[in-house]
């Protein structure tokens, strides 16, 4: 099927539109049931690399992560306003980065679980620039921050390691292709 | 279980919204960056105007409050941690200006239709985009019953998936397993549905909006074209 933006197809462009919706309801669940500092880091690093790997197109984790930060903002669910797209953004970057390594090392945990951790810490620097803006002292900040991060971080690696089996279902379904150089989900 | 509690939302013109919006970011914006000798109180002014002009007073506020104490506590025991009691009173600043920070986009969020928010972001982004988070919103009720249902069912059938049984990380995995696989096949599939119906119905066909059914003056025997 046809270009439908930026090079993805119409339903791989719908299928990264559901990630980032899945993405956000998952974030909004546990913040009500949960509240466990960096637990939503679980669920985003999971459905972006699902994201990823299934459409398996350049920057297909960032359009899903592009997708959450403005539907998160227009919902009101992303606390940072725009400041909340650069921070589902970072992560996806860098799963987009680590596209290549995660398809050549597809049943390592251990990649996906590095992976995880560094994309989810990638998140750190929106944490430090908006209390940095606010006024909070420095050392304050840098603890507050790793705390933060380090909890995300453990989540983003635990987010990770599903994500192989998944595939591995995934395909064993047909609903992938075996083709890495295929147009992916929606070829 | 994974339902939410009910909105009391009530609709808006877009102007209406348009103003709410600027207003949050302004005040969002401004907790931020303004740092002079009133712009604590005027920003709570603006905040307190902003909550009435919404009617925030109408909607349960026990789990806003909630997330804010989670924020608050970290921040007034790293100060104490850090400095003693004497800097406490700069860490309940801090604390205070991080919910200013996030208050307005928190009332927008609680008193805003999601019908009204979807048809602003239609008008603000390009068309194919806007179509495709529209899409995504309208469709995802159906998703999200259909993952809902699958919970039910998995809860019924002993699986560990309670919100007090995923506090224990292990139980996470059964949750991937059994919820988070069906809803990305669901969504595999329904998005290769709609993009079938989108095109069966001429979605694509030219540049500009396509309507179905209509003329289509690039196929004269009048079958729709993928």
């Amino acid at each position: 099927m046809r270009n439908h933006m930026f090079g993805f197809t119409l339903q791989e462009s719908l299928f990264l539109g559901f990630c980032s919706l899945l993405i956000l309801s998952t974030k909004l669940l546990l913040r009500l049931h949960l509240k466990v500092p960096g637990h939503s880091m679980f669920f985003l690093i999971l459905f972006l690399m699902l994201a990823a790997l299934c459409v398996r197109k350049s920057w297909s984790a960032t359009m899903a992560a592009v997708m959450a930060g403005l539907l998160g903002m227009f919902t009101g669910s992303g606390k940072l306003g725009p400041l909340g797209i650069v921070s589902y953004m970072l992560p996806a970057l860098v799963i987009d980065f680590c596209m290549p390594f995660l398809e050549r090392h597809r049943k390592n945990l251990l990649a996906f679980a590095c992976v995880g951790l560094v994309a989810a810490g990638a998140r750190a620097p929106v944490s430090l620039f908006s209390e940095w803006m606010i006024g909070m002292d420095v050392q304050v900040l840098l603890m507050s921050t790793a705390i933060k991060t380090g909890g995300g971080m453990i989540f983003g690696a635990l987010g990770a390691l599903p994500v192989p089996a998944l595939l591995t279902k995934l395909e064993a379904r047909g609903l992938l292709p075996n083709n890495p150089k295929n147009s992916g989900a929606a070829s | 279980m994974l339902s939410g509690a009910p909105r009391h939302t009530s609709r808006v013109s877009q102007a209406q919204l348009v103003i709410r919006m600027a207003s949050a970011m302004v005040l969002a914006l401004g907790a931020m960056l303004w740092h002079g000798q009133w712009s604590l109180t005027i920003l709570t002014l603006g905040t307190a105007t902003l909550a009435v002009a919404v009617g925030a007073h109408r909607h349960p506020w026990r789990r806003l409050v909630l997330v804010f104490i989670w924020q608050v506590v970290l921040i007034m025991a790293l100060y104490l941690l850090r400095y003693g009691v004497q800097r406490l009173p700069d860490g309940a600043l801090v604390a205070y200006r991080l919910i200013l920070l996030v208050l307005p986009g928190v009332l927008l969020m609680k008193t805003t239709h999601h019908g009204d928010m979807a048809r602003l972001l239609v008008r603000i982004l390009p068309a194919k985009v806007g179509f495709v988070l529209s899409t995504c919103v309208f469709f995802f009720p159906t998703l999200w019953s259909v993952t809902v249902q699958t919970y039910e069912s998995q809860v019924l059938r002993g699986a560990r998936i309670l919100p007090r049984e995923l506090i224990n990380p292990v139980n996470m995995g059964t949750l991937v397993r059994v919820i988070c696989l069906p809803a990305i096949v669901t969504s595999l599939a329904l998005a290769k549905d709609i993009a079938l119906a989108a095109h069966c119905r001429w979605y694509g066909l030219h540049p500009d909006r396509t309507v179905w059914p209509g003329h289509n003056p690039s196929n004269t025997t009048g079958e729709p074209r993928a």
